[in-house]
C-alpha cells in the first residue's frame, strides 16, 4: 500500500511538473543536474576497485532491476454502487553499458502500455541512472533519481557498491 | 418465470466472471522427480499486510508459444518441486503483499529464463521477503 502511495505521489508530482520523463541517459543527466523539480543527484566515493564495484552493481541490477509491478486496489465509487477494481502495471527494464572507463546503468520505467497521458506526457522513460567511474584507488558512484520514493533504491545501490547484500528494494 | 430466468442468468454470469477472474492460476503438479529445492528463508507481514511468494512455471523460451504449467506457493522452510526436464523453462517469482480487509495487493514479479534441466540435476531457489525488500537466488547444486 505504501509502495503504491509513494509511486502515485511521485508519478503525479513528476508528471505535473516535468514535461515528460527523460528518454536517454544524456537527457536524464541534463535534467537532474539542471535541477528538475523533485530530482536528486548524489555522488559517493567507494573504497573498492572500479571492477569490483561494477560487478556488484551489475549483479544487483540483474537481480532486482528487471521486474514487473502490479497494484490492485478495489474501492466503491459511491453508496449502492458496485466496487471497482483498479489495476496499475509498471514495467522496469535495465540497460547496462560499459564505455571506456565508465559503466552506465539505466533503469527504464513504463506505465501500462506506454503511450501518452491526456496532457501529452510520455508514460515511459528513464527513472533512474547510475554512473560508475574509477576514482583514485576506488570508484565513484553517481546516481540520478528523485527525492520522493527513491530512498530504498539509493540505499540498495550503495550497499551493492560496497559489497553488501543484494536485497531488492521497492522501486519508485 | 422470467424473473427466475433473469436471476439464473445473473448467477451464471456471476459464476463465469468468478471463474474467469480466478481461473487464471492453477496449482502446479510435479512433472518429474523432485529436482529443485524451494527455500523460503524469511517472510514477515508488514503493517496490516501479509506477504507471500509464488513460483509460476512456464515452458520456455518466452514468447507466444509458451505454456503455463502452474503455480506453487513457497512455504516457510524448504520444499521440493519436480520441474519438467529436457526442455527450456521460463520461471516467474511473484512477491505478493496484500492488505488486510480487502485493502488491495501489490505484486513484484521477476522472470527467470532457465535452460533445460537434465535428469539427475538439482537446483536450489532461495527467496526472502520482508520489510527490507525481497531477495532471491537460484543455483545448481548437483
Amino acid at each position: 500500500m505504501k509502495k503504491f502511495l509513494i509511486a502515485g505521489v511521485a508519478f503525479a508530482a513528476l508528471s505535473g511538473c516535468l514535461p515528460s520523463p527523460p528518454q536517454t541517459s544524456d537527457e536524464m543527466r541534463k535534467a537532474v543536474r539542471g535541477g528538475a523539480m523533485f530530482s536528486e543527484y548524489q555522488t559517493t566515493q567507494i573504497n573498492r576497485s572500479y571492477s569490483a564495484v561494477t560487478a556488484s552493481i551489475r549483479n544487483g541490477a540483474a537481480k532486482c532491476l528487471n521486474r514487473n509491478f502490479e497494484q490492485r486496489s478495489t474501492y466503491s465509487p459511491g453508496p449502492g454502487m458496485a466496487p471497482t477494481t483498479q489495476i496499475t502495471r509498471i514495467y522496469y527494464k535495465t540497460d547496462i553499458k560499459a564505455r571506456g572507463n565508465m559503466t552506465e546503468v539505466a533503469v527504464h520505467r513504463r506505465y501500462g502500455n506506454g503511450g501518452r497521458t491526456i496532457l501529452g506526457q510520455e508514460m515511459q522513460g528513464l527513472s533512474y541512472l547510475i554512473d560508475i567511474t574509477p576514482s583514485g584507488r576506488g570508484a565513484k558512484v553517481e546516481t540520478y533519481g528523485g527525492t520522493i520514493g527513491y530512498g530504498a533504491l539509493d540505499k540498495a545501490v550503495l550497499q551493492w557498491a560496497r559489497g553488501g547484500s543484494t536485497r531488492c528494494p521497492d522501486l519508485p | 418465470m422470467a424473473a427466475l430466468l433473469n436471476r439464473r442468468a445473473v448467477l451464471a454470469l456471476g459464476g463465469a466472471a468468478l471463474v474467469a477472474g480466478c481461473g487464471g492460476v492453477k496449482p502446479y503438479s510435479d512433472m518429474a522427480a523432485p529436482n529443485m529445492e524451494m527455500r523460503l528463508t524469511s517472510v514477515d507481514g508488514g503493517f496490516l499486510t501479509t506477504r507471500k511468494v509464488f513460483l509460476d512455471v512456464w515452458t520456455g523460451p518466452k514468447g507466444p508459444n509458451m505454456e503455463y504449467l502452474g503455480t506453487r506457493e513457497f512455504s516457510k522452510g524448504s520444499s521440493m518441486i519436480g520441474l519438467p526436464t529436457g526442455r527450456p523453462l521460463h520461471l516467474a517469482l511473484a512477491f505478493e503483499e496484500a492488505g488486510w480487509l480487502g485493502g488491495g495487493s501489490a505484486t513484484d514479479t521477476i522472470e527467470i529464463p532457465m535452460k533445460a534441466i537434465r535428469p539427475g540435476q538439482m537446483h536450489r531457489l532461495t527467496v526472502a521477503f520482508d520489510d527490507i525488500g525481497f531477495d532471491w537466488d537460484m543455483r545448481r547444486i548437483r
